[in-house]
């Protein structure tokens, strides 16, 4: 391209110029590395990423996907043990409370990005998000997605057998916990399955149906109360029955037998999950041509759906420059207008703010999300303090599942169950020192 | 320096550097670990002896290390036996052997965690293509993964059909270092199969079959994904395997120092076995 | 004619999941959903594979896995023969001793050293770098104990004669050990192979950026917190298994021919 004022003298200039730019955005350029516990988020932000740096040249974001259940915590943890803690982490309401000590404190950026106070940006976000990130008066990490427990429906199955369920045109209120068991009954008889319902292997669920019973394992004190409950064995005993009756496969929670694929292929018509299905849901949609739902789960002494999600934060790692590469990259995926409604229409997640929410340009997320919304708003606020805590973590993954698993292979009773997990509990509470 | 040449000392030096650093030092750690009460992210504690207190009297650890037992003493004689027939069957060079060597060595190749997952589906009581299969014709469905006795036999059966191709692979290198001449002279000499076979072939496979023998106990013992996989050690405890409690107990409880506690003994105690079994081996085939 | 028979029933068998995880990598996500299982894509799709490639820098991770397993294995083939000689030719006195420690070190479970293994690599300075995948492994307990076991039953009346005849330990190591162990240098080569192929743990904890991923390390994040993509594991899966089919076949016939023509003279 030639340029006429002033000829060569300008083009070296100009060439000049794009060498300095060149060399200072490599100079200059800053590489951030991100941990995430997912393949698809992993994805997501790598998307997200690549908007941002349209903006930002300058920035690279490595975001690395570590196996959940395989080593992501192992990984996190000797990280941080050896001093090279990644600058970035998407980290679960399970796992927030064992890192928080080393998760910058964002408070001055917030209320310098916002120009509110951190009062005020935590009062935009449900209870449970906003519980999960504070630490004291510090903000240790912005909100990723929200998530609710929720029932899926195999919408076929029910029509068949003539069964509706809440919330639809027929039927807006919450099943009673026996409408509930006669509607799974019915759809099963109809439909010639073996079982009704399916259910992950996790102590999340678990706690869901506690809570509808209204019992608590921790009280907000996070003493064990568990056993203080007159229908604490009832309810254990309610749940091995679902088993036992042949509601739910038993390989399910004796061996992890596969939830998702039990209910996606058929086997089962229902699945108490929850809103992280979405995306699942609307793929096997499309490919098989088979219709599936968000419903409301049974109401009892309590209705709601068990809330979780999970959290950005930025680890401190004594490089100021990229501390402060990765701070802006938060503020920037917590920003209404920034990253945050681009991450939600993407990964079809919840928003975790209270009032705000995107349209997902896709009729049945639009309609699920209202499901879950719904679910989601009337949680008790202790659902959220005994849930999600240093001793939670580590009583609920595996020592609580565990305990129920072997209730239902029939080698603990109810009562057992609740002695052996409050041995659990003070070994945990010893270790911690408290 | 002269003399290490002349006893061939030397040739050992480069393994023996890497052999302490990485393997003899982390066992090291492992003891030092064991004194301490640790959850990685916050401080050690010394403890002293209590980790050794307290996995005495764990009942799961001591049901973990029967579980192993069984799992090991189950997949050894079936490997052992079963990588013996088919090191035989496939030990000429010909086409017909090579080709199907693959076969069997191939579920070695597999990654450990995609084999587990495989078997997962196959084995899968509501699911699964097996039972699918029984189901069509007309036996009910049985539960692989949910009873006790069975799940341990899946995960057997799982191992068995992992290492049977390497262990293959071991024979068929011993076989072939047998000399041609040995069997031609016993052939002349009237020998039928059997007779070739015990009196020659085995008797000449004394070290690969130690070596098959021990790694596989070696191998059992030290793995947990099959396990892990399968049945995340259920229903209740009834499949967990040593490193897998121990495992658990590291990473879902947090309990550095127990699990390391528990590694030590577990090592002492299955080394001890290992050593009794191969001494009984080696006396009875001294014997022949 | 039995023993070609028993092989192929037996081979039949071994083949099930195998055939089972190939087959599958080749439907469609729903289909893999569907009960009860169908014995043969429906629809033949390739989306997993698509997926695989679109989502992944899969040949860097291919290239990555190949750099480690292959240097490896060189390193591991000289330090198995090396030790092996010594363990089962050797004189010196430590040598029952550190035959013990190293089969007591069999038994040792890689996931429960991991803490320490991360450590040491950590402290060598061999964090983040696929050296770090090398040099902690590249000795074998396994290895070294095949090795030992094989060498034994190298007549020492060779070793004897050479050595009458005048030859050093060097040329007594290239010219007679090492082309007698061709069976087991072609055994060595493979197992070694596979084992830094299928490597899932080392990879875990060294390794803190993308690019240097390994195809087991891409292939464990598959399994996500919020799910699995089922198409996309089996896809991996199948593309992870076949460079090392590849390998077993080439080495097999590369030294395992030409064994018994050199013949062993008693």
């Amino acid at each position: 391209m030639k340029i006429y004022y002033g000829g060569k003298k300008v083009k070296n200039l100009i060439s000049l110029f794009i060498m300095v730019v060149l060399l200072s955005i490599v100079f200059f350029s800053v590489d951030l590395t991100m941990y995430v516990g997912d393949a698809t988020m992993g994805r997501n932000f790598s998307y997200l990423a690549k908007i941002y740096q349209k903006d930002h040249p300058d920035v690279n974001i490595d975001v690395v996907v570590l196996p959940y259940y395989g080593g992501f915590m192992q990984k996190v943890s000797l990280s941080i043990m050896s001093g090279e803690a990644p600058d970035l982490v998407q980290i679960t309401t399970g796992y927030i409370f064992q890192v928080s000590d080393y998760l910058i404190n964002l408070v001055p950026y917030v209320e310098e990005a916002y120009n509110i106070s951190a009062e005020e940006y935590k009062e935009q976000l449900y209870s449970m998000p906003k519980y999960c990130i504070e630490k004291g008066d510090s903000i240790i990490a912005v909100p990723l997605e929200y998530t609710v427990q929720g029932l899926w429906i195999n919408k076929e199955m029910f029509e068949k057998a003539g069964v509706c369920y809440p919330p639809s045109g027929e039927r807006e209120e919450p099943w009673t916990w026996e409408e509930f068991k006669n509607a799974l009954t019915e759809v099963k008889k109809v439909n010639k399955i073996p079982y009704a319902l399916s259910m992950d292997y996790s102590a999340d669920r678990f706690l869901g149906y506690l809570g509808m019973w209204d019992i608590k394992i921790l009280d907000e004190n996070l003493n064990f109360v568990w056993g203080t409950y007159e229908n604490a064995e009832e309810a254990i005993q309610e749940f091995i029955n679902l088993f036992n009756e042949g509601y739910m496969p038993k390989a399910e929670w004796l061996s992890g037998q596969a939830a998702d694929q039990d209910f996606f292929s058929g086997r089962t018509a229902a699945y108490w999950s929850g809103s992280w299905i979405c995306t699942d849901a609307i793929r096997v949609s499309k490919d098989t041509g088979k219709e599936y739902d968000a419903a409301y789960l049974p109401k009892m002494n309590n209705w709601f759906g068990m809330p979780g999600g999970s959290f950005l934060g930025a680890f401190k790692t004594g490089k100021t420059e990229k501390e402060q590469a990765a701070i802006d990259f938060l503020m920037w995926m917590t920003d209404k207008e920034g990253g945050y409604s681009e991450f939600l229409k993407y990964g079809y997640y919840l928003s975790a703010y209270k009032d705000y929410s995107v349209d997902y340009e896709n009729k049945q997320m639009n309609e699920w999300a209202d499901t879950f919304s719904k679910l989601g708003e009337n949680y008790p606020e202790w659902a959220v303090i005994t849930r999600a805590n240093e001793i939670g973590s580590r009583l609920y993954y595996e020592p609580l599942r565990k305990q129920l698993s072997l209730g239902i292979a029939g080698q603990a009773t109810p009562k057992q169950i609740i002695e052996n997990t409050k041995d659990e509990y003070e070994r945990i509470r010893k270790d911690l020192g408290f | 320096m002269q003399k290490w040449v002349r006893n061939r000392f030397v040739f050992s030096i480069p393994s023996l550097i890497l052999f302490l650093l990485f393997t003899f030092v982390p066992v090291i750690i492992t003891i030092y670990f064991s004194f301490y009460s640790w959850d990685l992210l916050h401080h050690m504690k010394f403890i002293g002896f209590k980790n050794f207190k307290d996995l005495l009297s764990d009942k799961w650890f001591w049901n973990s290390i029967f579980v192993s037992f069984k799992y090991t003493f189950l997949s050894v004689p079936l490997i052992f036996i079963l990588s013996l027939i088919l090191g035989i069957f496939l030990q000429e060079e010909d086409r017909f052997s090579k080709t199907f060597r693959a076969f069997f060595y191939w579920p070695y190749m597999v990654p450990l965690v995609a084999a587990g997952t495989m078997w997962k589906w196959l084995l899968s009581t509501d699911t699964g293509m097996i039972n699918a299969i029984l189901s069509k014709l007309g036996f009910s469905n049985i539960s692989w993964l949910e009873n006790p006795h069975l799940a341990l036999l899946s995960t057997v059966l799982v191992q068995v059909w992992v290492l049977t191709g390497f262990m293959m692979m071991l024979f068929i290198t011993g076989l072939q270092n047998i000399p041609q001449e040995l069997h031609e002279a016993a052939i002349v000499d009237g020998a039928n199969k059997f007779q070739l076979f015990w009196k020659i072939t085995f008797p000449l496979l004394k070290n690969t079959s130690v070596l098959v023998i021990i790694l596989s106990i070696a191998y059992c013992f030290r793995n947990f994904t099959i396990v892990y996989i399968l049945t995340t050690g259920g229903p209740g405890y009834a499949t967990t395997v040593t490193p897998l409690y121990i495992y658990q107990q590291a990473f879902s409880s947090y309990r550095i120092g127990y699990a390391s506690a528990m590694s030590l003994v577990f090592l002492i105690i299955v080394f001890i076995v290992s050593f009794f079994a191969f001494r009984v081996q080696e006396k009875e085939s001294g014997e022949i | 004619m039995t023993r070609k028979i028993v092989v192929i029933i037996l081979a039949i068998i071994f083949m099930i999941p195998v055939y089972w995880t190939v087959i599958s990598s080749f439907k469609t996500l729903g289909e893999i959903y569907q009960y009860p299982p169908t014995i043969f894509p429906k629809h033949f799709s390739l989306e997993g594979y698509n997926s695989i490639f679109k989502n992944m820098d899969f040949i860097r991770y291919l290239g990555n896995t190949l750099f480690v397993a292959i240097v490896s294995t060189v390193f591991t083939v000289f330090l198995c023969l090396t030790v092996g000689y010594s363990l089962a030719k050797g004189t010196f006195r430590g040598k029952n001793f550190l035959s013990s420690l190293i089969m007591v070190t069999l038994f040792i479970t890689a996931e429960i050293t991991m803490v320490p293994l991360f450590i040491i690599i950590r402290k060598l300075g061999l964090m983040n770098s696929l050296w770090g995948l090398i040099i902690p492994v590249v000795f074998t307990p396994t290895g070294a104990f095949t090795a030992v076991q094989y060498m034994k039953d190298i007549p020492d009346e060779l070793l004897e004669s050479a050595k009458i005849d005048g030859a050093t330990e060097i040329q007594i190591f290239n010219r007679i050990i090492v082309p007698l162990s061709k069976p087991l240098i072609a055994a060595l080569s493979i197992f070694s192979f596979t084992w830094r192929w299928n490597d899932f743990i080392l990879p875990l904890i060294v390794i803190n950026e993308s690019k240097l991923y390994t195809i087991q390390l891409a292939l464990s994040s598959l399994q996500g917190q919020y799910g699995v993509a089922w198409n996309e594991v089996l896809a991996l899966t199948v593309l992870s298994i076949v460079p090392t089919l590849i390998i077993f076949l080439l080495f097999q016939n590369l030294f395992m021919k030409g064994l018994m023509a050199g013949g062993l003279k008693y």
